[in-house]
């Protein structure tokens, strides 16, 4: 595995366009995150900075706030992906010596370093809002969430991982990946609320809780007693929902590459 | 111990509506330079595809040194497909090095004991040995297609391997560059390499190759050493005043047969006793004298033509 995530950084090593989409996300991350607290709306629409910022609603708030960038780091592994297959070079590392088992294996490998940067580089602006904004006495509480947050990048990227290998033009599997992840809302629509939560994008998505009006939430909830709330499946049954379509992805994709003439 | 690199038996590949390839065997045995011969759609590319693990067979299998179809057998065998395949924004070393790893060749160890070269060492060697040492480190996109096609050729070379895979090699070179390949192919084979070519271009396995199998339509048709399809058939070409005479006088002679007429001659097909001046003396004799005789080495491409045909 060590050699297979050589191979693969030698390949990125001098390519521009990755490490360009990667200064884009280390830039628009912290970024985003400072400037929802110039929102001018009124606690508890958008909360108190010292809610929002310190520890450890930090957690909840910076985590939620960084997932909307995963699509860039998912974009980047659909371009990757394609690569391989536009330049044939996939084909050629087969000739090579390369197993079909190691192609992916080699490119999940990339999937989880991504996740990893990702959830490092989350963890230290977290931690730097909290440090600023809060006494570093509560750093931990709610830290779950950068956990969740880990496994919703493996989930984001891995999904990207095989339908860029479906979808195999670069330019469509793009356009394709950035239109799929807002169909949770579609089978939030079509399924009903209880049968969507199961679908891939939604269980994967709300791993991280919607941080924001959680208040009006609760008041709503205190003052309707038959407010539902069976719709909503516990956090480890969604963790294990998730990682059951990550290992669906991963399995899908190998069969893809297994079958296929390359 | 045996000597066999590669033992194919009845490979087939067929898509939806095409049998690309129907049954291939054939055995390569150590040491030899197997072209593989064919016009285009012939199955070629297809059966070099399906023995560097690209492509899947539809029946049939191969076996690499007597270890079946493993991914590792690869590791030993430098081979190219079609076009050359490499990342456009890396330059050749770095290409190279991605080559190097993937094949298991790491920086500082040695590659090959009689050359005690390390990693960069034997890179700048391979694209000396292609003459592309001078753009070593220019990107491969900035590359014309016959330094594309070098680029290839040199990562085949690099792990110095037991087996060395060619598809159509000379594809884009200059007449320069296809007899500096052409002698590198050489040099590589006397070491005692293994060496499969497949091409269309007949020249270039008559040159090179001492064992060839041809391929039609998917079909193996013809498989044996180079000398016992080039020079077997002699032919000679006669001329005179009455074709049809001579032709009928020919067709009389032991070990003569007339293969064709021309306006002008007659080719004739003679077996290895038949000399020109026996052929000369014969005519002579029955009062038909020759304006013309010559023999003439069917060469490999008109064997190739002829079985080819229809």
């Amino acid at each position: 595995m060590k050699q297979l995530l050589n191979i693969e950084y030698s390949k990125v090593k001098n390519y521009t366009t990755f490490w360009v989409i990667l200064s884009i996300y280390l830039v628009v991350v912290p970024l985003s995150f400072l400037g929802i607290s110039s929102i001018q709306l009124p606690p508890p629409i958008v909360p108190e900075v010292t809610d929002l910022y310190g520890f450890p609603g930090v957690w909840n708030y910076i985590t939620y706030s960084a997932s909307i960038w995963n699509i860039l780091l998912g974009v980047l592994v659909v371009i990757i992906t394609c690569n391989e297959l536009r330049f044939r070079t996939q084909r050629q590392n087969i000739i090579d010596g390369l197993s079909r088992r190691q192609l992916i294996l080699s490119k999940f490998g990339v999937v989880i370093m991504l996740s990893i940067f990702a959830t490092l580089y989350t963890f230290v602006i977290g931690f730097v809002f909290g440090s600023i904004y809060s006494d570093a006495g509560d750093v931990f509480q709610g830290i779950g969430h950068l956990g969740a947050y880990f496994l919703q990048t493996i989930g984001y990227f891995s999904f990207a991982l095989v339908f860029a290998l479906l979808v195999k033009q670069p330019a469509l599997a793009i356009i394709f990946y950035v239109l799929v992840i807002p169909l949770r809302y579609v089978f939030n629509l079509t399924m009903g609320n209880d049968l969507a939560q199961y679908m891939p994008f939604n269980a994967i998505a709300e791993l991280i809780p919607f941080p924001f009006f959680k208040e009006i939430i609760d008041i709503q909830a205190s003052n309707d007693p038959n407010h539902d709330v069976t719709n909503f499946i516990s956090q480890s049954a969604r963790v294990s929902i998730s990682l059951g379509w990550i290992l669906l992805f991963v399995l899908g994709g190998y069969q893809v590459l297994r079958s296929r003439d390359l | 111990m045996s000597t066999t690199v590669l033992e194919i038996s009845k490979l087939s590949k067929s898509y939806k509506k095409v049998k690309a390839l129907n049954e291939l065997s054939l055995k390569v045995e150590k040491g030899t330079i197997f072209g593989i011969l064919g016009p285009n759609g012939s199955g070629k590319t297809t059966t070099l595809g399906i023995l560097l693990g690209v492509l899947r067979a539809s029946g049939g299998s191969f076996s690499w040194f007597n270890n079946g179809e493993k991914t590792e057998n690869r590791l030993r065998i430098g081979a190219m497909l079609e076009t050359p395949n490499f990342y456009p924004y890396l330059s050749a070393v770095k290409n190279l090095k991605i080559v190097a790893k993937i094949k298991q060749l790491n920086a500082g160890v040695d590659i090959d004991q009689r050359w005690s070269l390390n990693l960069n060492d034997r890179i700048d060697e391979v694209l000396k040995a292609v003459n592309l040492y001078e753009r070593k480190d220019s990107k491969f996109s900035t590359y014309s297609l016959g330094m594309k096609q070098r680029l290839a050729i040199a990562s085949t070379l690099l792990n110095d391997p037991e087996v060395l895979l060619l598809d159509e090699p000379t594809n884009g070179l200059d007449p320069q560059g296809i007899a500096e390949i052409r002698q590198l192919i050489l040099d590589i084979a006397k070491d005692g390499r293994t060496i499969l070519i497949a091409s269309h271009q007949l020249d270039e396995i008559e040159k090179v190759c001492t064992d060839v199998v041809i391929l039609k339509k998917g079909v193996s048709i013809r498989q044996s050493q180079i000398e016992n399809i080039v020079g077997k058939v002699r032919q000679m070409v006669i001329s005179g005043s009455d074709l049809e005479a001579m032709a009928n006088l020919a067709n009389k002679f032991a070990g003569v047969s007339v293969n064709s007429q021309t306006k002008t001659s007659l080719i004739l097909d003679v077996d290895e006793s038949v000399t020109t001046s026996k052929i000369n003396q014969y005519f002579f004799e029955n009062e038909l004298v020759l304006s013309e005789l010559r023999e003439i080495k069917k060469s490999l491409e008109d064997q190739f033509l002829e079985i080819t045909k229809g």
